[in-house]
């Protein structure tokens, strides 16, 4: 593992990208905004296999150096929570998967297109649990709500514990095949313009 | 005369100081969504939402505020009139309104930083957010990452319409049809330039912002007074009162106490 210095045009880039990136996702954002988070989980998948891919691709051929990776979720989730959608468990959740994303990556030089496509995918992982575990904490709370007032019905709370785990755990995993399809496929649209570039 | 130049111009920037500081908003925003999160009881919901209203009204958020106030009594009638609809329903339209009421609750809780986005995002100038995140300790690059990511959004929407426009003189319609059409051709017309449009950009700005003194050392000043002032101090205060009432006045769970007492009354 080989470690350089980023520069101040590679820390340029990296906003640039970042910007392109946040664009996408508040263009797909402003459709389902009043349901942020919820809506922010179900997009995920989709937007990481269409654009998140690609961009990571991009970015990772032009600056593989050490810590990359964490460094774009860095600036992506400080770039929300200036804009406002400072939400703790998501960060976190985000910073932990990116920095293992970044030591998979990395020990092959950040060339190696199956290990970055597991590294985004254990990223978007990262993104989704965030978003969707304090939905099940959110549910639990929900529950306790009524069982305070008295009106607890049993089968009815058995649905709904059903229903939520069931669509948190379809959606972490779609997050996470999102990723990993998107890589490939950001390879395959990539490649005739890097070997044009050469 | 020149000083005067230099006076008007500091007065002209310091007119457009926002009602609130922006380091203020980002960690009230932290913070109260933290709480919201991890309390289960309502009337900490309630008073995330009262002071977020009251940034709202502060910045002169008017409309919004009465939309925002609008879904949440919305949200918050519909879950207290729950047990009414609930009686003599089939089991699959009582599932239904629990899911539509679990959203609501989703709302309710997800509401007070959505307003806290909504003001940071319309009411917030440029050159504010830049001098207020200089002076939250970042480090350079990364202060500088997020500040070309704020600059280029826009630039990034013009390149897009740009594209766009060269793709149609070329007869390739990029569109939501196209999309889901043909997805690949889609995002290799559309993301693919912008992505390599981005790499001479980053040329041009890093030179000027080498020009303008990026890898300068010491610690940079800024012509904006970012300082915390009085209405900063108030609004710490009163944050801190709303939460302190609300956990010793409101034992029976916020609002819900003050309904139940109408109806007694």
């Amino acid at each position: 593992m080989k470690l350089e210095k980023f520069k101040t045009k590679d820390f340029v880039l990296l906003g640039i990208i970042t910007s392109i990136y946040s664009m996408i996702y508040i263009m797909v954002g402003a459709l389902t905004a009043p349901l942020s988070i919820l809506a922010h989980a179900l997009m995920l998948p989709l937007v990481a296999l269409f654009f998140g891919g690609t961009i990571t691709v991009f970015l990772i051929y032009k600056i593989p150096k050490f810590g990359i990776l964490s460094l774009f979720s860095l600036v992506f989730l400080l770039f929300f929570s200036v804009i406002g959608m400072s939400y703790l468990p998501m960060q976190v959740s985000t910073m932990l998967a990116a920095f293992l994303g970044d030591f998979i990556s990395a020990s092959s030089q950040y060339r190696n297109k199956h290990k970055n496509a597991l590294a985004y995918g254990i990223i978007n992982f990262g993104l989704s649990a965030g978003g969707v575990i304090p939905i099940w904490f959110f549910a639990q709370n929900y529950k306790s709500t009524w069982a305070k007032r008295g009106l607890s019905n049993s089968r009815l709370e058995e649905n709904i514990q059903f229903y939520s785990g069931y669509v948190g755990v379809v959606i972490l995993f779609l997050s996470f095949l999102g990723g990993v399809v998107g890589i490939y496929l950001g390879y395959k649209i990539l490649k005739k313009h890097f070997k044009n570039e050469g | 005369m020149t000083t005067n130049k230099t006076l008007r111009y500091f007065q002209n920037y310091a007119s457009q100081k926002p009602a609130l500081d922006l380091r203020l908003l980002i960690i009230t925003n932290v913070v109260t969504s933290t709480i919201v999160l991890v309390s289960p009881q309502e009337k900490i919901v309630f008073a995330a939402f009262i002071v977020s209203l009251t940034a709202l009204l502060l910045f002169q958020m008017f409309w919004q505020a009465f939309v925002y106030a609008f879904i949440f009594f919305l949200t918050f009638f519909y879950i207290q009139s729950l047990p009414l609809l609930f009686e003599n329903q089939s089991h699959m339209l009582q599932i239904f309104f629990h899911l539509l009421g679990l959203l609501s609750f989703f709302i309710q809780k997800l509401i007070s930083f959505v307003m806290f986005a909504h003001i940071i995002f319309v009411k917030i100038p440029v050159n504010y957010l830049v001098a207020s995140l200089r002076r939250m300790y970042l480090h350079k690059g990364i202060l500088l990452s997020v500040v070309v990511a704020f600059r280029y959004l826009p630039t990034a929407k013009a390149e897009f319409t740009f594209i766009k426009n060269a793709m149609r003189l070329r007869g390739i319609e990029l569109g939501i049809k196209n999309f889901i059409k043909n997805p690949l051709h889609a995002i290799e017309f559309s993301l693919v330039p912008l992505l390599f449009r981005s790499l001479t950009v980053a040329d041009e700005m890093s030179a000027a912002a080498t020009v303008k003194g990026i890898e300068f050392a010491d610690k940079a000043v800024s012509l904006l007074p970012i300082r915390l002032q009085m209405a900063d101090y108030f609004f710490i205060l009163y944050v801190f009162s709303i939460f302190g009432l609300a956990e010793i006045y409101c034992e029976n769970e916020g609002m819900v106490f003050f309904i139940t007492h109408f109806k007694n009354l």
